[in-house]
């Protein structure tokens, strides 16, 4: 057989152009934050209530529900961005801003994936090189995807052609929009830091300062899904799939509905509507434990529509941080007046996004309460979590960090029945990582907290 | 002076016996007799004859002054001239050989047919288990031949049809086909029709079949078809006809009494059991349809009604003959097999040729062809899709839904949950949500269909240079294509916009071979025989899929009228370059040694590291013979007695294209729940690099094995005794390991893990009545017990899973000093061993994944027991298997949603699980607090819980066959234009005699045959019982 190409594999390559890894992952990237990582995060941390439907019983924090996320990152979205970055290296002259864009999405997995597991394999991660890769500290983790993100930045010349469309899947190969979208990614994993690390509020001030953020609603970095099938955003998939098109899997939760009461919110017929044998605006939330009844109010199907984008990063998002970062004085200058402005832009993008109309959205606003020391923590952070309403993972992150443990904004208990006394706080490592990674931390409790949620 | 003088042989039995050789006694004159048992023949005065036939004990009878003389051969219990055909077609006596063979008859495997031609074979040959894997039409049974020998593939034995290798393929093997509702396509040895066949003969070990290849290493099925034979007409007719009726063995046993709900609160939304008394509910409530109706009804009959009862017909012709010159048979046979699932169906047309002619007196040919057509519709989904899949449908379907009711109305009445703005037909659903789809539907427009066309065959042309030296050359190919369609229709609950799935196979295997066969005397006492060849094997397989979602018009399954086609296809091809020699010497008739030597060259390993030699030695040895007068043994205790030893080393390749880096297209992103994102999205194809990391330095994969064996006979046969004790290692496997995923990747490949079988085989057979008038009964009992057992893996590696039904919380996972194993979370206990109840909710708490059983039987036995008397033959087949576990999700599902009876005892009063309370201190007392309702107890012994609960024991005793036939005396038959009739009624599959499984037949498996693992049950379709009846005819 030498000499003879029976063993060349026909079906496969032994080359390949970076983009279509890119395209690949980041289409990975963006089904399992919609999918796998929405469901079962969205009802354990109580964002939506499951009503006993599904055995996805907030209670149980039913883990064996988020089965590949873990594998999936690393194999699937990390190793193929790793690969594409050699082979972009590679390339005659090196295509940096291809590089970039992929450094961005690792930076963004990494991040990601630490912020629900915690210590996380990060330094000898998906090389193929480490036979057993070390978990890496949380702080370790989040800060070397800063610095990977300062990597990517100093790669990036707008004038040049990195990955296109149709394979960046996201800006479309507008690497000014990247650039800004990396350093947004920064100053959110700062913030999800700085409270464990104070000394991240400088960093995030002079962030602020240099601007170049996500700086309008076009700016926003999202995964744009289509209504043809197969490439539908896969939570209207769900529905359609297992209940005819028919809702009534997704809950309306307590926490979240006495939230936006309490608020007089105008956003409730948009998050919700009512159960099938409910009055027009009887809005009837469930409990963690809960069972559903016919008039059990349920996640808004306009919410679950085939060509909503999955979000990664939104403007009101960036003006909600911003704000923050201006009230609890990282930015030098700052006053609570331009927090407040920042905040209610914020929040008036936050309802315009979900089709509230401008009158009723400006009314809400401006009855808002201005920010002061004494009351931006609960003001903003309430916004903050209701502005991530469609995003458990984020959502999870700032519930976490609005407060010390036991003081999360909106506050939750831990319901019956749970196999913890406290709220859940970490996803468990997977079995597969466990059997065949001795480095894998053991003995954590679901409760037990992250680094980062102090 | 001569006379002619005229007569009948027949058998023991008194049927006709063609082909005895009579020989007058001391000289070369001699004649056959015909195909009705007659013979004449020219005999000088006072002459003997000598009437031989293998298998029967020669007889020589004196010629008095009759001109008639009619014979009744007695047969040769002790076997001793029985042939037995071994590899590369080559015929051996029995007694040569130094390892252990199992021969079936033709004729054994076309009294009780089933169309799975395998699963004959089930309960009759010592250390070969059969299994069926579901009762779908068409459905496959897996073939294990002494434990599995592969840490990586299915340990399915070679099949042989006259010499060349025919696919025992399935298609079936993707895990994640299987757990989102895969169909039992069956394995295509089933393409084998019983009518055709000669003798199936079972090969064990590696030592027997050193000379096929590496392939052979799993033990090897030798099929030899039938071929024209020496009649007294100038060609024989035989036709055959039987019919059989399946109706299913077992279904689960539900509760009658409880509508569905939650906590004892009525609701038609749900497809459960878990609601209030169906007598309580009075007044006005709406039913799963969304009517109001003033009482609810019970339908206990569900299951039993829903199944039908399936049809088979076989109806075969052959017809052949043979002269001098030639011989040759042409074959028909048509089955139609409607099965148990409404609208299930499965055709085979069956077309043989098998002609050989002398072309001179030295050169002769011989071409074989078999053409085997299967069409089938319908078969079933099984495992957890919630759209197709009937079982778990059938699972979920409340008492007081009417299964009649769905049969007369398969579209959903505008009461029951239908989608905004949906128009055209919707799937009745048998829940007020609208989840579960009306089974009706399901089996009316949602179908499996394929069709296999396949050919094999070969042609050969043996010449003889010398009288000692022989030249074959064999050219032999099997392929076929199949092509299949499965559809969803518009309006199926669950896949609204409908859609289908077109995947079209084709497989082809090409083999030659080149041999010379040298014989000679070497002196007065030893004899020489070798073999030398060459063989060239090429297997090519090509593949495409198109998945087609989203039908515009209703019912057109045409790529055009998709809104999204998603086309992938696959293209494989291996060869090998094989050089072989087999050398036999034969002392005396009685001490016979065999060493064979094989090379291989494999296009699938490195360029550099391809070629491996494996050899083998065997030796038998016929005490009997050596010692004839054995001085303490008297001849008539012990007949026959024969030792036997061989060792074996195969050496084989992997699959192709393992040895690059590579990067795949994509055709889909995929999560746990399936939703896939389809590529090309946004206008944008993808490619991952591959997730498993290739080998460096690939060396072949190893086995070596051990047999030591004795074969006894005593009492003239009466009694015999057949024992094997075998050692396999299997070493330098070339799997792929799990890595850490944190790695980017999955699993890496290399020479890893040691796996080894250790067994015995044991066969008894006893003759305890036999009497002048013909009346005789023979009883046979064959053990195995095996014991697999995984030496070890890659150092640090502390389990390995083979096979993952992550989507059913289980694995098959394979672990150092254990066997293969269901694992999967167990129930939190205390250092005694006691279940941890948790004291708030009287409910057991899931602990750590634990082992929860072998996927083996620790032994397997089957016994037959014949009688025959006067034409009449009575026979029965018991199968046991003891020890193995198997998972059933159907119990999990039953039990969990409250249909299964055992939910309904005690009025549902809640009580107290047995188990233990963790006190403060850390110590543990009796648990005192009952559950906190039945409901949530059942619920929670749910698979994706912890599916211990739902595992269990796999023992089983099972009446697989029962049969009588008889065959139409002579004097009978002689008024008819035929010269044989004989009549058959068998059942099979007819009795569990003993399960410790409740609700399913224990033998169900839903992983198919493609993939390691035993033992899983979700959703199977349940498993026949078969009664039939069968007519043969021979003019």
């Amino acid at each position: 057989f030498r000499n003879s190409d029976i063993n060349i594999d026909p079906n496969r390559s032994t080359s390949v152009d970076p983009a279509l890894l890119f395209s690949g992952a980041s289409t990975q990237f963006s089904l399992l934050r919609v999918g796998e990582l929405t469901w079962p995060i969205a009802l354990m941390n109580q964002m939506w209530a499951s009503g006993g439907r599904w055995g996805l019983e907030q209670a149980k924090y039913d883990q064996t529900r988020v089965r590949s996320a873990w594998g999936r990152t690393y194999t699937d979205v990390l190793k193929n961005l790793n690969v594409a970055i050699e082979v972009a290296q590679k390339a005659q002259p090196v295509n940096k801003n291809a590089v970039a864009q992929c450094k961005i999405m690792m930076a963004f997995a990494f991040a990601q994936t630490s912020l629900l597991w915690g210590d996380i394999p990060f330094s000898e991660a998906a090389t193929g090189t480490v036979d057993l890769p070390k978990f890496d500290k949380q702080v370790d983790v989040l800060t070397g995807s800063i610095a990977m993100l300062d990597e990517a930045i100093g790669l990036i010349d707008p004038n040049a052609k990195g990955i296109i469309a149709p394979n960046d899947l996201y800006y479309g190969g507008d690497m000014t929009k990247w650039r800004k979208f990396a350093n947004s990614l920064k100053l959110r994993i700062m913030f999800s830091m700085v409270d464990a690390d104070p000394t991240k509020s400088t960093a995030i001030g002079q962030l602020i300062t240099s601007g170049n953020m996500i700086a309008s609603s076009a700016d926003a970095m999202q995964f744009k899904y289509y209504n043809q099938p197969g490439r539908q955003n896969p939570r209207f998939s769900f529905t359609a799939i297992f209940r005819g098109g028919v809702q009534s899997d997704w809950y309306c939760s307590k926490v979240v509905y006495n939230l936006l009461a309490s608020l007089n919110d105008p956003r409730i017929p948009y998050f919700y509507q009512p159960g099938p044998a409910a009055g027009a605006n009887e809005f009837v939330a469930l409990n963690s434990v809960e069972t559903y009844t016919d008039k059990s109010a349920l996640v808004n199907i306009n919410l679950l529509k085939p060509d909503l984008p999955e979000v990664s990063f939104s403007y009101s998002e960036q003006l909600l941080l911003e704000a923050e970062a201006i009230a609890r004085g990282f930015v030098t200058g700052s006053s609570f007046d331009m927090a407040t402005q920042r905040f209610r832009a914020g929040v008036k993008e936050s309802l315009l996004s979900l089709g509230l109309p401008t009158a009723q959205t400006d009314t809400y606003v401006a009855g808002l309460p201005a920010l002061t020391a004494a009351n931006y923590k609960t003001v903003l952070a309430q916004q903050q979590y209701l502005d991530l309403f469609m995003r458990p993972i984020e959502g999870w992150v700032q519930n976490r960090r609005s407060g010390t443990i036991g003081q999360e904004i909106p506050a939750m208990t831990t319901p019956a029945g749970a196999p913890v006394s406290g709220l859940v706080r970490r996803l468990l490592y997977r079995s597969e990582e466990i059997n065949s990674n001795p480095n894998t931390p053991t003995g954590l409790a679901v409760d037990t907290p992250l680094w980062f949620d102090k | 002076q001569t006379r002619t003088i005229t007569g009948r042989v027949s058998s023991p039995e008194n049927e006709d016996m063609p082909g005895v050789s009579i020989l007058i006694k001391g000289s070369n004159t001699g004649t056959v007799t015909t195909a009705n048992g007659t013979y004449q023949l020219a005999v000088p005065a006072k002459s003997t004859l000598v009437f031989s036939f293998i298998g029967y004990k020669t007889m020589d009878v004196a010629v008095g002054d009759q001109t008639t003389l009619d014979v009744r051969l007695v047969a040769d219990l002790t076997n001793l001239d029985e042939v037995v055909v071994t590899a590369n077609a080559i015929v051996r006596e029995k007694k040569e050989l130094g390892y252990a063979v199992s021969t079936v008859g033709g004729s054994e495997l076309v009294k009780a047919r089933d169309p799975n031609l395998l699963n004959s074979l089930a309960g009759r040959v010592a250390g070969v288990r059969i299994t069926q894997q579901s009762g779908s039409v068409g459905g496959s049974s897996r073939v294990v031949i002494r434990g599995a020998n592969s840490l990586s593939s299915a340990s399915e034995p070679l099949f042989v049809v006259d010499g060349i290798p025919i696919s025992n393929s399935s298609f079936n093997n993707s895990e994640t086909d299987i757990v989102t509702g895969g169909v039992d396509v069956g394995n295509r040895a089933s393409d084998l029709n019983p009518d055709d066949i000669e003798a199936m003969t079972v090969l064990k070990g590696a030592a027997a079949s050193a000379l096929y290849g590496s392939r052979a290493r799993n033990g090897v099925i030798v099929v030899t078809t039938k071929r024209g034979k020496v009649g007294s007409k100038k060609m024989n007719i035989t036709l055959n006809t039987s019919y059989r009726t399946d109706n299913v063995l077992k279904v689960p046993d539900l509760q009658t009494d409880y509508a569905q709900g939650n906590l004892g609160v009525y609701n038609p939304r749900l497809g459960n059991g878990w609601g209030p008394k169906i007598s309580s509910i009075t007044g006005p409530v709406l039913d799963y349809k969304g009517e109001q109706v003033q009482s609810l009804t019970a339908h206990p009959q569900n299951w039993k009604n829903f199944f039908v009862t399936g049809n088979t017909m076989i109806n075969s012709i052959a017809i052949d003959g043979a002269s001098d010159q030639g011989d040759y048979r042409v074959g028909y046979t048509n089955l139609r097999q409607t099965g148990t699932v409404p609208g299930s169906e499965l055709t085979r047309n069956t077309f043989a040729i098998n002609a050989g002619r002398k072309i001179t007196s030295r050169l002769l040919s011989r071409a074989w062809l078999n053409y085997v057509r299967t069409t089938s519709d319908g078969r079933p989904q099984q495992g957890s899709n919630t759209t197709n899949i009937i079982g778990t449908i059938l699972a979920g379907t409340p008492v007081t839904v009417d299964i009649n009711e769905l049969r007369n109305n398969l579209f959903a009445p505008a009461t029951q949950s239908v989608p905004a703005g949906w128009t055209g037909d919707l799937a009745r659903a048998i829940d007020l949500d609208g989840i579960q789809n009306n089974p009706y539907f399901v089996t009316t427009f949602n179908k499996f269909s394929n069709t296999v066309d396949r050919v094999y065959g070969g042609t050969s042309l043996s010449y003889d240079v010398a009288p000692w030296l022989n030249l074959t050359g064999r050219v032999g190919t099997d392929f076929f294509t199949e092509n299949r369609r499965s559809t969803t229709r518009r309006g199926t609950r669950g896949r609204l916009n409908g859609q289908f799935d077109t995947n079209d196979i084709f497989e082809r295997e090409l083999q030659t071979d080149l041999l010379g066969t040298v014989t000679r005397q070497l002196s007065t006492d030893w004899t020489f025989k070798g073999i030398v060849g060459h063989q060239f094997n090429q297997r090519t397989i090509r593949r495409s899929r198109v998945l087609s979602d989203g039908l515009n018009i209703d019912q057109l399954y045409t790529f055009a009228n998709a809104q999204s086609n998603v086309a992938s296809n696959f293209y494989s091809r291996r060869e090998i370059y094989g050089l072989y020699g087999d050398f036999s010497f034969d002392y005396k008739n009685y001490l016979f040694l065999n060493v064979t030597g094989r090379n291989d060259w494999s296009s699938t390993l490195p360029v550099d590291n391809n070629s491996y030699f494996y050899p083998s030695a065997s030796a038998s040895f016929v005490l009997t013979e050596a010692f004839p007068n054995l001085g303490i043994v008297h001849k008539d205790i012990l007949s026959y007695a024969k030792l036997r030893a061989n060792y074996a080393n195969v050496g084989s390749d992997e699959d192709p294209y393992q040895l690059a880096f590579t990067y795949n297209p994509l055709t889909q992103a995929s999560d746990i729940y399936t939703f896939n994102i389809l590529y090309p999205i946004g206008g944008a194809s993808a490619f991952g690099a591959t997730n498993v990391l290739p080998p460096t330095n690939l060396r072949p994969q190893q086995q070596t094995s051990y047999e030591f064996g004795a074969e006894l006979k005593f009492f003239g046969g009466r009694l015999g005794l057949d024992m094997t004790y075998y050692k396999t290692f299997n070493y330098d496997q070339i799997i792929s390991i799990a890595v850490p995923q944190s790695t980017g990747y999955s699993a890496r490949r290399l020479n890893v893990g040691e796996l080894s079988n250790k067994g015995i085989e044991a066969m008894l057979t006893v003759t305890p009545l036999k009497t002048r008038s013909g009346f005789r009964w023979d009883a046979a009992l064959n053990f195995n017990r095996n014991v697999n057992r995984v030496e070890s893996l890659a150092p640090g590696l502390t389990e390995f899973v083979t096979t993952s039904g992550d989507g059913f919380g289980i694995f098959v996972v394979a672990k150092p000093g254990e066997t293969f194993n269901i694992q999967g979370v167990g129930w939190l206990r205390d250092p005694n061993g006691n279940i941890v109840i948790n004291p708030s909710t009287g409910l057991r708490t899931p602990g750590p994944r634990r082992l929860l059983g072998s996927i083996y039987p620790d032994w397997t036995m089957g016994i037959s027991n014949s009688v025959s008397y006067k034409g009449f033959d009575f026979s029965f087949l018991i199968d046991i298997r003891k020890g193995g576990v198997i998972n059933s999700q159907t119990v999990g599902i039953v039990r969990s949603g409250g249909l299964a009876a055992e939910t309904a005892i005690n009025n549902r009063t809640p009580f107290i699980d047995p188990g233990v309370i963790r006190n403060a201190d850390g110590s543990y007392r009796p648990n005192d607090v009952p559950v906190a309702s039945v409901q949530q107890y059942w619920s929670q012994l749910d698979n994706s819980v912890s599916p211990e609960t739902n595992t269990f024991d796999g023992s089983f005793t099972k009446l697989r066959e029962v049969r009588l036939a008889y065959n139409f005396p002579r004097a009978l038959v002689g008024k008819t234009p035929f010269s044989n009739i004989s009549l058959g009624v068998e059942g099979r599959n007819l009795w569990i005699i003993h399960s410790n499984v409740p609700h399913i037949d224990p033998e169900a498996n839903v992983l198919g045959t493609g993939l390691i693992g035993e033992g899983l049950e979700r959703g199977s379709i349940p498993s026949s019982r078969s009664i039939g009846a069968n007519l043969r005819l021979a003019f």
